[in-house]
Order: structure tokens, then sequence, then C-alpha cells
């Protein structure tokens, strides 16, 4: 059953893996191009090669939070389309549905996870560092993988869940915002939104693995 | 006779829709064909047996289980094929049974085969792109090729062509023969349920009109013509469905009657009536004057 | 078909007086004139006024003093302040006994006032060496003592050891540096010595520091762009004899040019390599290995190079000392910040959490 989930998730999302396994592959390599130090006439710097590796490392955050995205939209595309008539007329129940269609997504999310791992170490091995700075591909790779399956979870159990619930979750963040603008209107300082983006993006928020450093290169 | 399906005093509601004080009962190893016209309630009960949509209250038994505590195993055990198409339609034919396949322990894989080659469908092809005839007959190869106990059809031969639709109905009627399952086919085409079904139902307004083996309602309904209509008492055994002036002669009556029986005729004679002529009835008519007489009484 | 309206009267009397009401309103808005403005301000600026005397009169009111001894450490405040201070005195000098061991006689005859507000009633207290805020809590004013009286040490010092040390003595619990932020500095240093200070040359790390000299230590310490670019940034410090070797240096890119004008500036502290801040690490380092006396020997000896003085406080040579430096700083490489247990397992907890989530997707998708 579980294999039969994970192909038809394969052959709806297989470009998407495909790509997704190219650019996760290709991202860290391309980071570090030019950073090699040979000597005298290198003119990058401790500090440089740093600013240089941090200035490039949004963009492992992104591809992680967009291969997450993606994926778990695709997931449940073909079962939207259909108001999930058909996995609901299949004898399995409903919870075991949706965890084997959760497998099955991060089974695939596997591929890029690892391509980028892949491309960590290579890029790695690629450089000559100056004393001081090492590399930290497998623990970058590590953080990779864990942004991209928090990512895969939010949109995943969004997309799982009804347009009633949707829209309950839409019409809470609306009001919200509406909220943040009457205060503001009023000047009344209290910054909901703020508020929200701290407690999401700080421990013990969903977010944190997004935040915070993520250059391969550090001290 | 055990009943594959049993409702009682079913109720649903959403928006300015209603099926209340609904009861079915859907005898094991008969082929039972739901009537109603378009709108009435069919595809929402169907989907109310198969735990698709919830009740408001009333009970559900499929299969010995309660629908929708039970409703993993009476899928298992059940073969649906939906009003509309259901199957993922970005799959080939041959991908798509291979889904279905490893959701059921019992499936055929030689009768999934040898129906596909019987119905002429071609396993490379993508499911979206099969003609209205062809996703039909898809449908009802999935269905079948589960080994089910229990069939449930919702108006599966609907915009097919003769041709089409014939071989629907011939594999559906030979897997029944060879494994006595259980089938509950809805349909407003009452011809077509007239040859097959040995039970009928008939649903209007989100309610059951009638409910009775298929003989008893082709036999039991007829249209009297009396010269002399007779009086009708409390112990008249037959059911007036509508009276009216007779069309051709304008003298008399002519009733349409439900519950008749060959030995009444007798007894009318030998009454307060004449009885000039009694007019058997087909299906169609037959539908068309239950509904006539249940929609002037609920008004 | 004409109705007589039993409820006329009624409803015009209604709009008459909102009409009324209304138009007062907007009367009363357009009445916000200058003049009305100005009488605000006045108000207001009495009510200040009133609030500064009532201010005066509070602190006058506290004029009784009320001091606490902690040790060799004196701290002197009012009655209200009392608890808040005794309580703040002994966090404090737990910390600083310990850091100065038989060097907290060094307070000896020292004060430090602790009091609510900063005005020149109390700048007049000769008493008084440093004034401190109260704040609310006792463990910042705690802090606050810290410092200061690492400030009163400070004072033990001569001009240049001040500015070697960035006018900051590092004592327990004020102005210390971190092992790896040393390390961080060392290791993504922009100037070459930093590097080589990294890499284990204790010669450069000595120059670097200022802790050991040599013949011609920016030679020593600096490429040529490097001082060349020191020049230009402290070349506002410009004499007229200067300023043509400044133009070889800056414009001309002679390095001679630039060595020369480095060589004549009489204070060297702010052209070093390494920031105060690793100064003041070798310095904490220093002092940490000479234990009790400590601070009493690097106070004393004026005259004495400061590399010396670390030394003679430290209680080892000046070479020993920098190994010692050097391995400390080498060995607090601060941990990745990458990927800790702590991330990984809120990271696994909200995929877990989430995947539940999504097992609550409801069947009921077709009402």
């Amino acid at each position: 059953m579980f294999k039969a989930i994970v192909y038809t998730q394969w052959r709806w999302s297989r470009l998407l893996v495909l790509a997704g396994t190219v650019t996760a592959f290709a991202l860290p390599i391309m980071s570090v191009q030019g950073l090699n130090v040979l000597g005298e006439a290198a003119p990058w710097t401790a500090r440089d090669i740093l600013e240089h590796a941090e200035s490039r490392s949004v963009w492992y955050a992104v591809l992680a939070g967009v291969l997450g995205l993606l994926l778990a939209t695709t997931v449940w595309h073909s079962d939207h389309r259909g108001r999930h008539q058909y996995a609901l007329s299949l004898p399995v129940p409903r919870w075991q549905f949706v965890m084997q269609r959760f497998g099955a997504g991060a089974v695939l999310l596997g591929a890029p996870v690892l391509a980028f791992a892949a491309g960590c170490l290579l890029a790695a091995a690629s450089l000559t560092l100056p004393d001081g700075l090492q590399t930290y591909p497998v623990a970058l790779s590590l953080r990779f993988a864990l942004a991209a399956f928090v990512a895969y979870g939010v949109f995943f159990a969004i997309s799982a869940a009804t347009v009633r619930t949707a829209a309950y979750v839409l019409a809470l963040v609306g009001a919200v915002l509406a909220t943040q603008v009457l205060l503001e209107a009023a000047h009344i300082e209290i910054d909901l939104l703020g508020t929200f983006y701290e407690r999401a993006s700080y421990w013990p928020g969903p977010a944190e693995i997004f935040t915070g450093r993520w250059t391969l290169i550090d001290v | 006779m055990s009943n594959a399906i049993e409702v009682r005093e079913l109720l649903y509601q959403v928006k300015t829709f209603e099926i209340r004080d609904f009861t079915l009962n859907v005898p094991s190893g008969s082929i039972y064909g739901f009537l109603g016209p378009n709108g009435c309630g069919k595809t929402t009960t169907i989907q109310l047996l198969l735990g698709l949509r919830r009740a408001r209250g009333g009970s559900i038994s499929v299969l010995g289980h309660a629908v929708p505590r039970g409703v993993t195993r009476v899928l298992a055990r059940t073969g649906y094929v939906p009003e509309h198409p259901h199957l993922y339609p970005n799959l080939t034919v041959d991908e798509s049974l291979q889904y279905h396949a490893a959701f059921y322990p019992g499936w055929d894989r030689d009768r999934a085969k040898g129906m596909l080659s019987r119905f002429d469908l071609r396993g490379s092809q993508a499911v979206g792109r099969l003609s209205k005839g062809e996703t039909g007959k898809l449908l009802v190869l999935v269905a079948l090729a589960q080994m089910p106990e229990l069939l449930v059809l919702d108006e599966p031969t609907d915009g097919l062509d003769p041709v089409v639709r014939r071989d629907v109905m011939t594999a559906l009627l030979d897997y029944v023969s060879e494994h006595k399952a259980t089938v509950f086919v809805s349909s407003h085409l009452v011809h077509e349920l007239e040859r097959a079904c040995d039970w009928i139902g008939v649903m209007d307004r989100g309610r059951m009109v009638v409910e009775m083996p298929m003989q008893s309602f082709k036999r039991g309904i007829k249209r009297l013509r009396f010269t002399q209509p007779p009086a009708l008492t409390q112990e008249t055994p037959f059911e007036v469905l509508s009276r009216s002036a007779a069309e051709s002669t304008g003298l008399g009556e002519e009733w349409l009657v439900s519950g008749w029986e060959p030995a009444m005729a007798q007894a009318l004679e030998s009454g307060s009536g004449a009885l000039r002529e009694i007019v058997d009835m087909d299906l169609e008519e037959s539908f068309v004057a239950l509904l006539s007489r249940s929609r002037a009484s609920l008004s | 078909m004409y109705r007589p309206c039993g409820e006329c009267g009624r409803r015009a009397t209604l709009v008459l007086l909102a009409g009324s009401v209304g138009s007062i309103a907007a009367a009363g808005v357009q009445a916000q004139t200058v003049e009305e403005y100005e009488r605000r301000v006045a108000e207001l600026a009495g009510q200040w006024e009133r609030a500064v005397v009532a201010e005066h009169s509070v602190i006058a009111g506290e004029a009784q003093r009320d001091t606490l001894r902690f040790g060799t450490l004196t701290l002197v405040t009012t009655p209200s302040l009392r608890r808040t201070v005794e309580s703040a005195g002994t966090n404090a000098w737990d910390g600083i006994r310990l850091a100065l061991a038989s060097d907290t006689t060094m307070l000896m005859g020292k004060t430090i006032l602790a009091l609510k507000y900063r005005t020149r009633m109390h700048d007049e207290d000769e008493a008084a060496t440093w004034v401190v805020w109260v704040s609310d809590t006792s463990e910042t004013l705690a802090r606050r003592i810290a410092r200061d009286v690492a400030q009163l040490l400070m004072a033990e010092l001569d001009e240049d050891t001040r500015r070697w040390l960035g006018n900051e003595l590092p004592l327990e619990g004020a102005f210390t540096v971190h092992d790896r932020a040393l390390f961080v500095e060392l290791a993504t240093g922009e100037l070459k010595a930093a590097h080589d200070c990294y890499s284990g040359d204790l010669s450069v790390c000595g120059l670097a520091l200022g802790v050991l000299d040599a013949e011609d230590p920016f030679r020593r310490l600096y490429q040529p762009s490097e001082r060349r670019e020191l020049v230009r940034q402290h070349g506002w410090v410009l004499s007229n004899r200067m300023a043509p070797v400044y133009a070889e240096c800056t414009v001309s890119q002679s390095d001679e040019a630039c060595l020369e004008w480095l060589r004549t500036r009489s204070s060297r502290q702010n052209l070093l390599p390494l920031s105060a801040s690793a100064r003041r690490h070798f310095a904490q380092t220093a002092l940490g290995i000479g234990g009790g006396g400590a601070y009493t020997r690097l106070a004393a000896g004026d005259l004495t190079p400061i590399g010396q003085r670390l030394a003679a406080a430290a209680g080892i040579a000046v070479d020993s000392l920098l190994v010692l430096w050097h391995q400390k700083v080498i060995a607090a490489r601060p941990d990745s910040t990458l990927i800790t247990a702590r991330l990984g397992l809120t990271a696994l907890v909200w995929i877990i959490l989430l995947a539940l989530v999504a097992m609550r997707s409801s069947r009921w998708r077709l009402d």
C-alpha cells in the first residue's frame, strides 16, 4: 500500500523532485565558487570569506522552505481535485492514509536532502581555507534536512485540512491583521504581528530552524 | 433473508436539501434498483451509505457493519462506481489498477486483465484522457476486480452509448451470477433497471416512496377502466393512485392503482362497479404515477 | 392617500437635538486655537516646575546616609535604599572577594555612593568617589557595583596602562572578555598579524598586544597595504611637519614614508593590530594566573613596560604568559550554532506535531 502511494507521489512530483535534487546539489557548490585561498595572490581574508559565505547562505533556507512547500502541495493536489472522494472510498482509515501520504512525501524529500548533503561535502572538500575557518557540511546538511521537513510538515498539515478549517485559519489571520491596524490607528502600542513573528521564529517556534546562521564556512 | 444494507429513519440536512425519515432495506444477494428523478437525493444517499457524508440522525448498517464507525470494513468488501469518475486522472489505466489493487488483498489480477481486454482499454492511456464510455468501463472494471460482496453503482451507465451500456451491464450481471454479490444500483433510466433488478426502491425529494420486489411493483400497478366505478371503502384492497375520466370514451372512469392482484378483478366484477378493462403498465409509467401520487400527498 | 404622522413631532425634536449637539461639537473642535495651545503649554510647564521642587524636597529629606561595609568595600546609601543596596552589595562582594583575593586591600578608604538620583547636590559630596544609579533589581545593582570597583582599581594604574586596557580593567563580573570572542578575533582578523598570531607565531602575538617590543614593530606587524591604511585612518592627527610624509605615504604609496609616519606616533595603543578587548583578555589571563596580589603587582611599577608588569602580575615570564594565553584562546573555538541539540529536537518535535495535526484531517469533506 505504501509502495503504491509512494509511486503515485513520484509520478506527480517527479519533475519537482528531480529539479530540487539538482538544485540542492548545486547550491552549496555554487555558493563557494571562487573562495579558494591560494597564497598571496588571493584577495580573500577570513572575514571576506565569512561574509561571502553568509551572504549566500540565505538561499539554503529558501530552498529548504520552497522544497517543503511545493512537495507538500503536490502530495494533496490530485485528492483536492476530486474532493478526496477516491481516497475516502478506499478501505483504509483516514489517519492511516494521511500518514502514508506524509511518509511518501517525506521519502521523496529525502532525495534533494541527500543531494544537498553531497553538494556540501563536495564543496567543503574543494575548499582550502585559512587557519581558523572550517567547514560544517554535516551540520549544515542536518539543518537543511530539518528545515525542509518542518516546511513540509507545515504545508502538509495545511493542505490536509478541509476548506472550512482553512477558512477558519485565514479568518484568524485576517482578524489578527485587522486588530493590528485598529490598534495602530488608536495609537495603542501593542505589536501583535511582531509578537507572532517572535514566537514563531525563536525557540520554541517552528520557524526557529530557519533563522540564525546557515553558513557552510565558520570559525 | 438478511439485508446487505439497512437504513432506519435516516436524517441528513444540507443547505436547502433534506433527507428525512428515510428507510431502506436491500436484501443480500439481490439486485436492488434505486430509482428517483434527478436531484431527489440518490447520490447523497449512496454517499451516506459509504461513509462519504455524515448523517445527522438515524442508523446505517452495510454488510453487518455500522456506518461510519465500521466504514473501513464496509469499503473493503464493497465495489463502488460513483456518478462522477473518482480515479486520479493523471495516472495511466495500468497505474490506476496497480494503485487500486494495493488496497484490496482480494484483487483478481487475471480478472482485471481479462476485463481490460474485453473492454478494449489500453493500459498506457491516461485516465483523464479516456472517453466517457471508456471511463465508465474502467470504473466498473476496478469495482469488479476487487471481488466485492456488495456493488454500489451510482448511475453507472448514464451518458453511455447503448453498446457500452450493454457491455457494462453484461459484465456486471456475469459477476453477480458468478459470485452471488448484492448489487445496489441507482438510476433515473427506468427501463434499464426493469430487466435486471429484482427489488426496487423509489426515492423522491429526500424520501422513500415505495420499496418492494420488482415483480410486485410491475404486476401491482394497473390502469383500471370502469364504465361504472365502484364505491371506495376502507376494505378496498388496492390503493388508488389517481382517478380521471376515461380518455377514450368520456364515459366512466380510469383509475391508476397499486397493490393489484388478479383475484381482485373477480371481486370488483361481482361488486357495485362495472370493470371494463385492466391495462398493464410498464415500469416507467408506474414510476411516474407513483411520483405524482407521492408529490400530491406531500402538498 | 394622506396618512397623518403620529410620530412626526417626536422625530423632529430628535433631529433638532442631534443637529444642535453636532454644531456644538464642531464649534468645540474649531475652538482649538493657538491661545488654547499656549495655555496648555504654560499649564504643563507649571506642573513640571512643581515636580522639580518636589523632587528636591524629597532629596533634601533624604540627606541622611547609611554606610554599609562589606570587607574593604564601603557603600553609602540612603535609609530608603538600604535593603536593596545591602542585598546587591552582598552579591557583588562575594564575586569581588574571589576575584581580588588579597587585593581587596586596594579598596580601603574608597567609597561608592549608591543613590537614587544624580543631582548637583551629590557632586558636592567630596567623600564620594563614584555615584551609582540604583536600579530596581539587586542583580543589576550588583553588576554595577562590580564595574565601579573595577573603575576604582583602574584609578590606581598609570595613564599608559589605562589606555592600553581601553580604560576598562577586567574584574570578575565587570569588563571581562570571553575566550571565544578572542578566538573569533584572531581567526577572522582582517590583518595578517591577527592571522599569524592565530597560527601560533607568539612573537607576533606579543608585538600585536603591545607586551613585547621589537626594533621595527610596524614593519614586522603590518603589510605595506595595511600600513598605508593605518596611516590613512589615523592621519587626521597631522602636524605641519608630517603632512608631506602623510601625503607621500597615502598618495604616492611610499612604504618608507608610511613607516616614518608610524614611528613618530607617541602613543601606540591605537596602532596595535589587536583590539583593546584582546589586550584586556590578556590582562585578564595574567591576573587570573597571578591569583592573590596580582592587581597590586600590576598597579606597582609605574615606569615598567606593560608586558613586564603583566608578567609580574601573573608571576611568570611574559613568554610563558603568551604561551598560556594562546593555548587558552585556541582551545576556545566556539561551538557551531548551525545545529544544536535543542534546535534539532525542537524541529523534530514540530515535524511530529504537524504530522499529528494532519492526521486529524477530517473525513467529512462533501458535507
